[in-house]
């Protein structure tokens, strides 16, 4: 499975419990839900989608099939705002 | 699961820090050493100072802030590129998630260095440039300042790396405003400009002779086209400093602001979370209420002023006073009649 990171030019600080991430080329400011930021976290160069989903559902209430979905919306999401690179 | 949870992400990081007394945004002065003799400058001792932060602790204190929560960091002088370190400190800010801006008069970058600071993805470096090199050259009193501080915004800027050009209109450089507007377009940079000239630091008010007149000004800001502030709350008249912006001096001091001069501690011998936490001086700020600013809570322009309390402090004495600059700007900016 492809391994997720977080891009290179993002600024971000975990504030009041939620990650704000600044794109640095654009000074665009994102603010990631509780969920998003909990995978945020756990964003690292190591971890692929299906590692994320696994992660999600023995953390939270979801079954494996919700937080597959879950986790490929996020992941998508934050693909098209050129907040991820995928290895 | 939409990564942004808000309408708004910037108005909303705004208020958590603000109510949470999160230090989001700051400025690192790292020298007060600078090789320019900027006609405006309010730093006095420009020239061999001692007893600035050194490398560790400079990369302590960065710690610290993400610790605490920082993420808008600007690093100012002096001229920061005078520091050996400079390049070291940014990529330490930057393994730390800093979002980076970096104020330079741009005389001293290598070619190297501009190579260092495209690979470590900074938000901005900001270039004071005063105007045509000729007017440039007189207010920073150093011949060829206005070619190698061009030269280097464009090498950063075909680096990829976000440029500002900005600069303090004043008497002897208001009339190449449109000049540099048409040079930042031209080279791809944003241009900043600021119409007020500080004391300075040891509350010498002689640079504000600098200052640009009325008649300048005017032509440059026209009369009734200052909207009010958006969502303007009379609070707006204590400003930000204190609540979720601070600064550090080069000494190590910890300041609510560059401009706001109360010294809360210092770095070399306090941490930054115990000062921020527990300094006596900025609880007492922290709860002033606009009423704290008496004639300016019932001023009619109050809405469009842009006061700041550093600068009531520092040219009129008394940060819960009337700022004579604020009070001239909003009468131009709006064409009212300031109270």
């Amino acid at each position: 499975m492809e391994k997720i990171k977080k891009a290179k030019h993002l600024a971000y600080r975990k504030i009041g419990g939620i990650f704000f991430v600044v794109d640095s080329r654009s000074s665009v400011l994102h603010e990631l839900s509780e969920t998003a930021s909990f995978l945020w976290e756990r964003i690292n160069g190591k971890n692929s989608e299906e590692d994320l989903s696994e992660i999600l559902s023995g953390e939270f209430l979801v079954t494996p099939e919700q937080a597959k979905r879950d986790v490929s919306e996020f992941v998508e999401e934050l693909k098209k705002a050129k907040l991820l690179e995928i290895l | 699961m939409p990564p942004s949870k808000g309408p708004n992400p910037s108005t909303n990081i705004f208020n958590v820090s603000y109510c949470a007394k999160t230090p989001l945004s700051g400025t690192v002065e790292l020298t007060k050493n600078c090789n320019l003799s900027c006609v405006h400058c309010y730093i006095v001792s420009k020239k061999n100072n001692r007893r600035e932060l050194s490398t560790a602790q400079v990369k302590k204190l960065l710690r610290q802030l993400a610790d605490e929560g920082t993420l808008y960091l600007v690093l100012t002088g002096g001229e920061v590129f005078l520091r050996p370190d400079i390049i070291e400190i940014c990529s330490y800010a930057r393994k730390l998630n800093f979002d980076l801006r970096i104020f330079t008069n741009a005389t001293l970058i290598s070619g190297k260095q501009i190579q260092q600071l495209a690979s470590l993805n900074i938000s901005a470096v900001e270039i004071s440039l005063y105007g045509r090199e000729k007017t440039h050259d007189r207010i920073t009193g150093l011949p060829g300042s206005f070619n190698k501080c061009l030269s280097a915004a464009k090498e950063l800027l075909r680096h990829g790396v976000p440029v500002a050009l900005k600069t303090p209109l004043m008497r002897g450089n208001v009339k190449d405003y449109s000049f540099l507007s048409k040079l930042a377009a031209q080279i791809g940079a944003s241009l900043k400009v600021d119409p007020t000239i500080t004391p300075a630091e040891d509350g010498s008010k002689n640079i504000l002779k600098h200052r640009a007149d009325d008649k300048m000004l005017e032509k440059i800001y026209p009369k009734n086209k200052r909207s009010p502030q958006i969502g303007y709350d009379t609070s707006d008249l204590l400003c930000s400093a204190g609540h979720n912006f601070f600064a550090v001096n080069s000494k190590g001091d910890i300041l609510p602001c560059l401009q706001l001069p109360l010294v809360l501690g210092n770095i070399k011998n306090q941490s930054f979370k115990s000062v921020w936490r527990d300094s006596a001086v900025l609880n007492n700020l922290r709860g002033l209420k606009s009423d704290s600013v008496k004639i300016c809570s019932n001023c009619p322009d109050a809405p469009y002023c842009q006061r700041c309390p550093g600068l009531a402090l520092t040219e009129d004495g008394d940060m819960f006073g009337p700022s004579s600059i604020a009070c001239r700007l909003v009468r131009i900016m709006t064409g009212r009649h300031s109270s």
